[in-house]
């Protein structure tokens, strides 16, 4: 996989742009990190988005498993059973891709087995729970490549470490990309890194180069900056 | 505000503490597992949903921003949406006490006020609603993982945002993940299935937080940062 030099129009006046070329196929899982609004997530459609391929901006366009960042969106008035029998369909794609054992694994071990066998509607669902499940989910449909954006928003720090051990099994059968504001995340998990700034990829490294990038790791301290109020 | 004998709804156990109170000008913030009530606790304190037992005491004004912020949207525009709050309060931005300009200043959220509000990330909806949280006219300020897609300079930001109400007097409440962010609080309430099982001022959660099975960010990336030098 490849990332193209391309300019990309979001909407009238405001442009998605990269200028390197991007060499990704040695890499299997890539973290994406960068500022609120900063095109993390519109990189990331131009991938998994079959209407926006257009763009040229990925050298292939493979089927995607897609951990989306609104989980209430998605599951509002459905049941974790409803949600099943559509990923098992295998009319669509994903039903094509989706392997109902690996689901019941990723379950146990995001330990929300239990709470999936009572069925409940998932709007009464944490959004942990949910996130849990679409983790579930995304990690059981075996396609070439798997899209976690901001996969631990709502994860506690124990279901944060089962995710890292997760993603490094799926990452022997699939190229994961990881959006996330939290470091730390990308760094337990990554091995290439794309920064990207003002809608436009700003660097991108192997993640053993991060020790050569303290403007990324001061920018990342939390206590770091003039505006801590403490 | 006073949390008399309260049992949270779908929580077997009680909260813990019969009688738990913040204080007016305190900032609390609210750590815990996946499914522990933190959203419970929170949209009971509001007046959201009743607990299963007990009752909440006290008469200050809630507002509340829930944990997918997308829900709350209103108005069709950044500007519009934030001028809500404000008219819902009976003010304008050029009120005395109104923090209008100055909330948008810190939060660096000028350069979105005439965006629609669909066109934004997800993060920006955080932000833009984060503001409009704090522009509502209440004594009490309850926010569920509101820094959940925020970088850390937009945190920091919120804090400081946070900090300015304290010092005028209000309770703000916020729960999350991040237990680095401990530094920004007065306390800790750290809590399992529906109870309350510690209540630390955040000086002393800072030197004990890990009896609670928690890690901080900060560690995590030093840890990473060892392995990665010690492979080079």
């Amino acid at each position: 996989m490849k990332i193209h030099p391309f300019h990309y129009t979001i909407s009238p006046g405001s442009f998605l742009r990269n200028e390197h070329l991007i060499d990704l196929s040695a890499f299997s899982c890539i973290g994406i990190l960068g500022p609120v609004g900063s095109g993390k997530s519109q990189l990331i459609k131009l991938l998994a988005d079959s209407g926006l391929r257009s763009s040229g901006a990925f050298s292939e366009y493979p089927f995607c498993a897609y951990l989306s960042q609104d989980l209430t969106r998605l599951f509002t008035g459905n049941t974790p059973s409803s949600i099943l029998e559509l990923y098992r369909d295998t009319r669509y794609e994903i039903g094509r891709h989706f392997d109902a054992g690996i689901f019941a694994d990723a379950c146990r071990e995001l330990q929300i087995d239990e709470l999936i066998a009572r069925n409940r509607r998932l709007a009464h669902y944490s959004e942990g729970e949910r996130q849990r499940l679409g983790i579930c989910l995304a990690s059981a449909v075996l396609a070439p490549v798997t899209i976690l954006d901001e996969p631990t928003t709502a994860l506690d720090t124990h279901c944060r470490q089962i995710l890292f051990s997760m993603i490094g099994k799926m990452r022997e059968r699939t190229q994961i990309y990881v959006i996330s504001h939290r470091l730390a995340d990308l760094l337990a998990v990554c091995d290439y890194m794309i920064r990207m700034e003002d809608c436009c990829v700003a660097e991108h490294f192997p993640v053993e180069l991060i020790i050569e990038k303290p403007h990324i790791l001061s920018y990342y301290s939390l206590l770091n900056g003039e505006n801590n109020v403490r | 505000m006073i949390l008399h004998n309260i049992r949270l709804a779908h929580f077997p156990n009680p909260l813990g503490i019969s009688e738990l109170s913040i204080a007016a000008g305190q900032t609390v913030l609210l750590l815990g597992p996946s499914g522990c009530g933190k959203s419970s606790l929170l949209k009971a304190i509001a007046g959201f949903s009743d607990p299963a037992e007990g009752h909440i005491g006290g008469e200050e004004k809630a507002a509340i921003l829930l944990q997918n912020p997308q829900h709350q949207i209103i108005m069709q525009t950044v500007e519009d949406e934030l001028l809500f709050s404000l008219k819902n309060a009976g003010k304008s931005v050029v009120d005395p006490g109104t923090d209008y300009l100055k909330l948008i200043e810190t939060l660096g959220i000028g350069s979105l006020l005439n965006r629609d509000m669909n066109s934004l990330s997800f993060g920006e909806v955080q932000l833009i609603m984060i503001a409009a949280t704090f522009l509502t006219d209440a004594g009490i300020y309850l926010l569920d993982e509101p820094t959940s897609h925020l970088d850390p300079p937009a945190i920091r930001a919120c804090y400081q945002c946070m900090h300015r109400l304290k010092e005028s007097g209000k309770t703000v409440c916020v729960s999350g993940q991040i237990a680095d962010e401990y530094l920004f609080f007065d306390r800790v309430w750290i809590m399992d299935k529906g109870s309350i099982v510690a209540d630390l001022p955040s000086e002393v959660f800072g030197t004990t937080y890990r009896e609670y099975g928690l890690l901080t960010d900060s560690e995590l990336i030093h840890a990473s940062l060892n392995r990665i030098g010690s492979a080079k």
